[in-house]
């Protein structure tokens, strides 16, 4: 009872531990912190000696490849999922710690965390246990999809069926909605990182000079797009020579970036195929009347709508502000949770 | 979200419609400046329902501004953005003015994110179950709890002190008599007070062990005193023939345990040296010394001798009844 009356003063909070960006969403204030899931970590007195952190968040993703050799910049996400726990909750207990003061008052938070449909009972595991440590107070897992539904303001909770594509950094899923739960889902692992590692294989392939991750994804985010348009974007970009070893500077154009882009772009077009194949009848009429929402960072990729528009001839939508839809999603489930019991999203025994 | 539009929705949209009646030449609504630009590249509706994988419903609707029959605000604005992409109209102020007609049903997601609390929808929910009686109800739990808990001593010394005070007035009386030549009326009165005392507290069971209490943190003279004077005073006692009075005088280390015929235990304690009591009690009495030798037993007054009674250990058990005398 004691607890419910200090739960009474916490906020709760809704993560989005994504790839590449984790967002976290607190109610009643809104998006509360939006930054790279980075962790530098320093290692102390040589090899073997104690391992510390040394930046977290948007000041370790500026180290990312300009580090000195006793600090390493990770992602301890890869995929989706936890690939390195200990990190993982270091990053995570270090967040909660940034948005959420712990008084006496202020006890620890409810925590839901959005976990990728594709993930498996020791993943979410993993996740749940990282939150836990982290000093979450309650966790709950919800899947990735319907919080993005949710966020880009879908009716999922009518007896009709939504479409949602949500494009993260490590993975894209797809997933047909209906009354609050998922008839049909799929993972795939491409995302926005799978992108950026085709642009630099194509740079290397046809350029021979190597560019890093950060260019690569500044890249795909100037002229990167998705179909081809009108106009021929040009953008310089420097990097080093791989025959002479120097750095150098070439154009690269939108055209050869959308070339780049055909692999990972046939996989997610790949999928969004198969799901439309799998989906019921009844719930796949109700999708080719809407149409199919685009959700997450890959979604603001230039002209991605009128690719599966003209692939699927369906209606595809990209909603508003993409990169926030899952973790405000969270954060209205929650809501959703406290008006009418935590059994509308039944993730409790995941 | 969308069902909240939708209900909300139908009433609100005529009053738009009423509006932009009223101020058409302003600015033209959404639809309009979509059929304009339609009209104006002469492309039929079901060349742009082919076009955006729409049907002609979505875009007649489109047109005719009926954005609640759209599947929601997401939808309509998706559609919305595709068509006039198709057309080629300025994208971002068509849907700056679609936001702007939603607000009144939605307030438009980036508000949302910074003033959460505005939206009007969700601030009812929030206040209708923001959880003040619970609140309160707990509140005032533990202002009770905390109460009690700094009352409670106070009380408890407050029974105690009433107590004390009773019996100490006649103790003093008690001593201030003692070798007067009034002696020995005085000290009858007091005994048959203490006896009234006595009785009073049987009635009383819940008062009997604080009067115990105050018995043993007496004064040791006055103590002494009341043990003689009590013990003089027997034959008034007398008048009342199931009340016993117990002098021990311990000249050792000695155990205690003494039970009156109710059962109720009247002492349970280790005396030391040169301690003396008094007990007052319904006969028979039940006593246990631990070593009897120790101790000088009076029983209403006469000297009892514990020897036939004490075993090899030195530990006594008898039982004495005011008829045995």
């Amino acid at each position: 009872m004691f607890d419910s009356i200090r739960g009474m003063f916490s906020n709760d909070l809704s993560i989005d531990l994504g790839t590449a960006n984790t967002l976290i969403y607190a109610r009643g204030q809104g998006i509360v912190l939006d930054e790279p899931s980075v962790v530098a970590i320093r290692q102390e007195r040589g090899p073997g000696g104690p391992r510390t952190i040394a930046a977290v968040g948007l000041e370790a993703k500026r180290m990312l490849g300009r580090t000195p050799g006793n600090i390493t910049a990770i992602r301890p996400l890869k995929d989706g999922v936890i690939a390195d726990f200990t990190v993982t909750e270091k990053m995570l207990q270090h967040f909660i710690r940034k948005v959420h003061e712990t008084r006496f008052f202020k006890p620890s938070p409810r925590v839901l965390i959005c976990v990728p449909c594709g993930s498996t009972q020791v993943e979410r595991r993993a996740i749940r246990e990282s939150a836990a440590g982290a000093g979450a107070r309650e966790v709950f897992l919800i899947e990735e999809p319907v919080a993005a539904a949710l966020g880009a303001g879908m009716p999922i909770e009518e007896a009709s069926g939504s479409m949602v594509l949500d494009i993260g950094g490590g993975t894209s899923e797809i997933a047909v909605i209906s009354l609050n739960g998922i008839v049909y889902s799929a993972s795939v692992r491409i995302g926005g990182d799978l992108m950026d590692e085709a642009i630099i294989n194509y740079v290397r392939r046809n350029y021979g000079t190597l560019i890093g991750d950060s260019t690569a994804e500044r890249i795909k985010k100037e002229i990167g797009s998705a179909y081809p348009g009108a106009e021929v974007k040009e953008m310089e970009v420097r990097g080093r020579n791989l025959a002479e070893g120097i750095p150098r500077s070439f154009t690269l154009t939108s055209n050869e970036v959308l070339e780049a882009l055909q692999d990972p772009l046939s996989g997610i077009i790949d999928a969004v195929k198969m799901a439309l194949e799998q989906t019921p009848p009844e719930l796949g009429a109700d999708v080719a009347e809407r149409g199919i929402v685009l959700t997450g960072g890959g979604a603001l990729l230039q002209d991605l709508d009128k690719l599966i528009m003209e692939e699927t001839g369906l209606p595809a939508i990209v909603a508003e502000d993409p990169l926030t839809c899952v973790v405000r999603g969270g954060g209205r489930a929650l809501e959703m949770m406290d008006e009418r019991g935590s059994d509308v999203f039944t993730y409790e025994n995941i | 979200m969308a069902k909240i539009m939708n209900n909300k929705g139908q009433p609100k949209a005529s009053v738009r419609d009423d509006d932009f009646m009223a101020t058409e030449e302003m600015p033209a609504s959404i639809g309009s400046q979509l059929r304009k630009a339609r009209e104006a590249r002469k492309t039929s509706v079901s060349v742009v329902a082919e076009k955006l994988n729409l049907t002609k419903s979505v875009v007649d609707n489109l047109e005719a501004d009926a954005w609640d029959k759209l599947n929601g605000r997401t939808y309509a604005r998706g559609y919305l953005k595709s068509y006039a992409n198709f057309l080629g109209l300025p994208t971002q102020g068509l849907l700056d003015q679609f936001d702007q007609a939603f607000q009144e049903d939605l307030p438009p997601l980036k508000a949302r994110r910074n003033q959460h609390d505005r939206g009007g929808y969700a601030q009812q929910r929030r206040r209708r179950h923001f959880p003040w009686g619970k609140l309160i109800f707990s509140g005032l739990v533990m202002l009770a709890a905390w109460f009690a808990y700094q009352q409670w001593p106070n009380m408890k010394e407050a029974v105690i002190g009433q107590v004390g005070l009773e019996t100490n007035s006649t103790d003093v009386e008690v001593s201030d008599d003692v070798g007067t030549a009034s002696q020995q009326t005085a000290l009858a009165n007091t005994a048959e007070q203490i006896g009234n005392n006595q009785v009073t507290t049987l009635t009383l069971p819940t008062l009997t062990t604080e009067t115990a209490v105050t018995a043993k943190d007496v004064d040791e003279n006055q103590r002494i005193a009341t043990a003689e004077a009590i013990e003089t005073a027997i034959p008034v006692q007398q008048h009342d023939p199931m009340q016993a009075t117990l002098a021990l005088a311990f000249s050792d280390v000695c155990w205690v345990e003494v039970k009156d015929a109710t059962g109720k235990i009247l002492m349970n304690d280790t005396k030391q040296k040169g301690d003396q009591i008094v007990l007052i009690g319904k006969s028979p009495l039940q006593i246990s010394l631990g070593d009897a030798s120790s101790v000088k037993v009076r029983f209403n007054g006469a000297l009892f001798n514990t020897k036939p009674f004490t075993n090899r250990g030195g530990v006594a058990r008898f039982d004495l009844n005011n008829k045995q005398l």
